[in-house]
């Protein structure tokens, strides 16, 4: 099926009414059409922010003014943001009815995004982690949604290089992963501080600025960066690790944690770190919180995980993939840079292939909604 | 990423007029002593380039750097309490044989090199926020003889355990300092050069022997934690070169071109108070330019040109780009020389900058996407696009 543009309006204009970040799907009735954000670098090295859907078919192409990374969806307007990839400085909000023009904005001249945010539940304030890299300091920046995206505040992440974050479902709570490594903008992408960082998964008072709970990686895996994060059903987040030691050395990438619980790693044979290339790209949990999918790209492997027990279910094959987001049906959808959408998830939960000719899928896919079809 | 029928696009187009308009004159003789020199047609096998690799590039380029950091920490020991630390001595010229060499290991970023931290302990570079200089002050301040002891500089933050903070020691000290402050920097020194050779000689050794890197790359398979197939090597090695063009690019020819541009006198480039920057990365380009010629992907610019007659121009490019960039490098003054010199002109100032911009832009561009893809690699992320 073909969607052009169109077809897209309509469904914004009719069907967009609710969809949540990393969401189960709107409550809509009738056949149901999940549509798929992604920032993505086009055939002529241009980079975009691209929507799809889970069967391949290419609604819409936003183009950016550098390499995006994340998005992230209001969960009360028809909204997405994306961020760029640091040490990028720009933002795009991208109303999903087209019915306004995108709004660019930027972190401060002493900061840049790295590439996360997260909206507040009312929709009004969107936190983005940033780089205070003067003083090697995580902050969340606060802006404000109604005024153009002012930049209003910030708050301190409580560790250096915060990378994704995500809302516990209290609402207040946001959970940062603070993956310890320090780079400046004058360094380029270098990372400068491998032999002394240390990352942390902190959950911080959103209103108040408040710790309300830290918990540091093992001094003796302190070289494993603590970046992507998801809520599984019981609120519990679930990490994935980026190792900066020795490949051959790579420990555990997998752990879960909560506000009163430490990190804890997930059981696997000693190889499996190496067996990954020491490095997990994106994790998300399925529509009904049971699984978790954790893509390594650098291995060409995106294994899947039992929520309930931390059993590693099942490895699946994905050459270069690494944005993962939960699909209709139960399992996720898997996108990668040579421009394939795989349906997938363990226990056969789909198994479908799709090619967008032309499109290299960056590192993220965000679920925006469900709609009819 | 890219597909192999990618079209000759406007990139393409620029990297040939620019190749044109640069006095780069073309070179037939570029493949010296070391290529596998493989035949008109005939192209390397994934195992071929990594053995050259290691053999003809890694190791033996090790090897110098080991022996050089032995001689400096000699030399040091022998002569550390110079009469004038600014002046020309044995030291200084031990110190600057030590950064060129490390320069030519420094752009491999693989195995041993990453393993224990060793790489940054030799050289804790880039470092925008000055720490090296911040962390030297205070060990200077303090006098902790502890920091002497034999072994106990490899205990200590890596930022002051090596050729970066020795720098400091032996380029910034002053001729009326107090001979008490003297000494401990001259102590100082010795176990900062101690430690740069220990370093070199273990990473030359996590490459050799039965369990080394070595030995890890050339074998390949299920068993194998890190490597499965020969491609998976070969493709390490590649990215390891392209990492290196692109920290080459943004952390030294971006913020040399920034301070040239605007007569800043400082640009945070590596061994820039020494007045070895230039050096450092004359050395960095030959070494690219070695593994690029060892590995013979040249012998794959010529099977893209034989299939396809309008990129025939790419296989002369290739090694006048290296020539190029050689070239530019010489014409660098450091950003301080640079400041002082009258001439308004600053296009004629940035010119070698430009064009090294240029040439690792262009590099970048023709491996990443013509050569690789012909060779059969994949590459997907390299060390600086985890995210």
């Amino acid at each position: 099926m073909v969607i052009d543009r169109r077809h897209f309006l309509a469904l914004g204009a009719s069907a967009l009414a609710s969809y949540s970040h990393r969401a189960a799907a709107a409550s809509l009735s009738g056949p149901k059409q999940a549509l798929y954000a992604s920032a993505a670098k086009l055939e002529d090295g241009r980079y975009a922010l691209v929507v799809v859907t889970a069967a391949g078919d290419l609604i819409d192409t936003v183009p950016l003014a550098g390499r995006g990374h994340d998005v992230t969806a209001s969960p009360t307007a028809n909204l997405a943001v994306v961020f760029a990839r640091r040490p990028g400085t720009f933002a795009m909000a991208y109303d999903l009815t087209r019915a306004k023009a995108p709004v660019l904005f930027n972190s401060p001249e002493d900061r840049h995004f790295f590439g996360h945010g997260v909206f507040s539940p009312d929709g009004r304030l969107l936190y983005a982690t940033e780089n205070d890299y003067e003083n090697a300091r995580g902050v969340l920046g606060i802006y404000d949604v109604g005024a153009g995206f002012r930049r209003i505040g910030e708050l301190d992440t409580q560790g250096i290089g915060p990378h994704d974050l995500l809302l516990l479902k209290d609402g207040r709570t946001i959970c940062i992963a603070n993956g310890g490594i320090e780079t400046h903008p004058a360094a380029g992408r270098t990372k400068l501080n491998l032999a002394t960082m240390q990352p942390s998964i902190v959950f911080l008072d959103r209103l108040t600025g408040d710790v309300i709970a830290r918990h540091e990686a093992p001094a003796d895996i302190h070289q494993l960066s603590l970046r992507h994060i998801c809520q599984d059903a019981t609120g519990q987040v679930w990490v994935g690790g980026q190792w900066e030691g020795s490949r051959d050395e790579a420990p555990m990438l997998m752990a879960h944690v909560s506000r009163d619980k430490p990190i804890c790693f997930c059981e696997a044979e000693p190889t499996f770190g190496p067996s990954l290339n020491g490095y997990i790209g994106s994790v998300t949990a399925s529509r009904d919180g049971q699984f978790i999918a954790a893509s390594a790209p650098r291995a060409g492997t995106t294994i899947f995980i039992d929520a309930s027990n931390g059993k590693i279910l099942e490895r699946h094959r994905i050459k270069d993939g690494c944005g993962v987001a939960a699909s209709d049906h139960g399992g996720f959808i898997v996108s990668s840079g040579l421009g394939e959408l795989h349906e997938t998830g363990p226990s056969g939960k789909g198994d479908n292939l799709h090619k967008l000719p032309r499109i290299s899928f960056d590192n993220h896919m965000l679920k925006l909604l469900t709609t009819t079809g | 990423m890219i597909s192999k029928t990618y079209n000759v696009a406007p990139w393409l187009a620029s990297l040939l007029a620019m190749a044109v308009l640069t006095s780069v004159v073309p070179t037939a003789a570029y493949a010296k002593k070391g290529a596998p020199a493989p035949q008109q047609g005939d192209v390397p096998s994934y195992r071929e380039m990594v053995i050259a690799a290691i053999d003809k590039h890694i190791l033996p380029n090790l090897e110098h750097f080991a022996q050089k950091a032995g001689d400096l920490s000699s030399a040091i020991a022998k002569d550390c309490l110079q009469s004038d630390p600014n002046a020309a001595s044995e030291v200084n010229a031990a110190f600057a044989d030590a950064v060129s060499s490390w320069a030519r290991v420094a752009t491999d970023r693989i195995g041993p090199a990453r393993k224990r931290d060793r790489a940054t302990r030799i050289s804790f570079w880039p470092d925008p926020r000055g720490i090296v200089r911040r962390q030297m002050r205070g060990v200077l301040a303090n006098h902790n003889e502890a920091l002497l002891q034999p072994g106990a500089m490899e205990k200590q933050s890596v930022a002051i355990q090596g050729l970066p903070a020795l720098e400091m020691l032996l380029f910034s000290g002053s001729s009326s300092e107090k001979s008490e402050a003297r000494k401990y920097r001259c102590e100082l020194a010795k176990a900062i050069a101690a430690n740069v050779s220990k370093q070199a000689a273990d990473m030359q050794a996590g490459w050799l022997g039965p369990q080394g890197w070595r030995a890890t790359m050339l074998s390949p398979g299920p068993e194998n934690q890190i490597y499965k197939t020969e491609a998976d090597v070969a493709a390490e090695i590649v990215k390891s070169y392209l990492t290196a063009l692109q920290i080459i690019r943004d952390n030294q020819v971006l913020p040399w071109l920034d301070a040239v541009t605007k007569s800043k006198k400082w640009a945070r480039l590596p061994f820039e108070s020494a007045g070895l920057s230039q050096s450092y990365l004359s050395n960095q380009i030959a070494s690219l330019g070695e593994l690029h010629r060892v590995m013979g992907l040249d012998a794959y610019a010529k099977q893209i040109a034989a299939k396809d007659q309008k990129k025939k121009w790419i296989v002369e490019w290739l090694p006048n780009a290296y020539k190029g960039m050689a070239q530019q490098a010489k014409q660098l003054k450091l950003p301080a020389q640079a400041a002082k010199e009258k001439s308004a002109d600053v296009k004629q100032k940035t010119r070698p900058l430009a064009r090294l911009k240029f040439f690792t832009n262009g590099l970048r561009q023709i491996v990443g996407r013509e050569i690789v893809p012909a060779t059969g690699l994949f590459l997907g992320f390299n060390e600086l696009d985890g995210d």
